[in-house]
């Protein structure tokens, strides 16, 4: 019988594996084809892809990263969330990368918590000037009931 | 060994690795350049010059094409890579069709 020859893995493939299972480590990816970086990057987490995108400098890397942020955007607010920004976007015939709408989602929501803070820190204010003038009445009060 | 069984792959800073041709055409590229008629300067001399790969990155290739050969025949042992090598070294692949 003859000997059953087994193709090796070819040696991109091999790098690819090595490269997925230290994505931690990933920086600047420099030069590196965008096929094999989409292979890849999809396996980094959110703030492995953040650190790349980063550390790659004067590289658009949108074209892979892109559909991953969507994903990203979908999992942290919700697919109808991400529908409601495709639909915006449509009606103003605009498009925006979504590495940039999640950042700008990130914002919107800082934001909208600082004022649910602040407007609940208000209505603390307000009880407690009211139950100040509450005590001060009763304590007049009192002070009239006992001739004081 | 026979000089028109070997073939030199010279690296970016000018070393020069001699290989057995069967190695060296693992990669599809150098097959290419290899058994292309005429025109190639590498077919004539037995010589490809690699001016973006370096040193370590050649030797390493190297050693994956004896590797592939070993694992062909049978011998399947892992193929260390070392991090810190790995997107240069898939670039080269990715360029040698390895």
């Amino acid at each position: 019988m003859p000997e059953r020859k087994r193709k090796a893995p070819t040696l991109v493939d091999l790098c690819v594996n090595v490269a997925i299972s230290h994505v931690r480590y990933l920086g600047d990816v420099g030069e590196t084809d965008l096929l094999l970086l989409d292979r890849i990057l999809p396996h980094c987490t959110l703030d492995q892809l953040m650190h790349v995108e980063k550390s790659t400098v004067g590289r658009d890397l949108s074209p892979v990263t892109d559909k991953l942020w969507k994903r990203f955007y979908e999992l942290q607010f919700g697919e109808a969330n991400a529908n409601l920004a495709i639909e915006r976007m449509s009606r103003c015939k605009a498009s925006f990368r979504w590495r940039d709408l999640y950042e700008a989602k990130l914002k919107v929501i800082a934001k909208q918590e600082d004022e649910a803070v602040a407007r609940l820190r208000q209505s603390y204010k307000k009880e407690d000037t009211s139950m100040f003038f509450f005590y001060f009445a009763y304590l007049c009060f009192i002070a009239y009931c006992y001739d004081l | 060994m026979r000089k028109e069984d070997t073939v030199k792959l010279i690296s970016a800073e000018g070393f020069e690795f001699v290989i057995d041709k069967e190695a060296a055409m693992v990669s599809q590229t150098i097959r290419n350049m290899l058994t292309s008629p005429g025109s190639f300067a590498e077919t004539q001399h037995g010589e490809v010059r690699f001016p973006e790969i370096s040193t370590t990155i050649l030797e390493k290739i190297c050693q994956y094409f004896y590797w592939s050969l070993q694992y062909a025949k049978g011998k399947e042992t892992e193929f260390h890579i070392e991090p810190e090598l790995t997107l240069e070294l898939m670039m080269a692949a990715n360029y040698l069709h390895t």
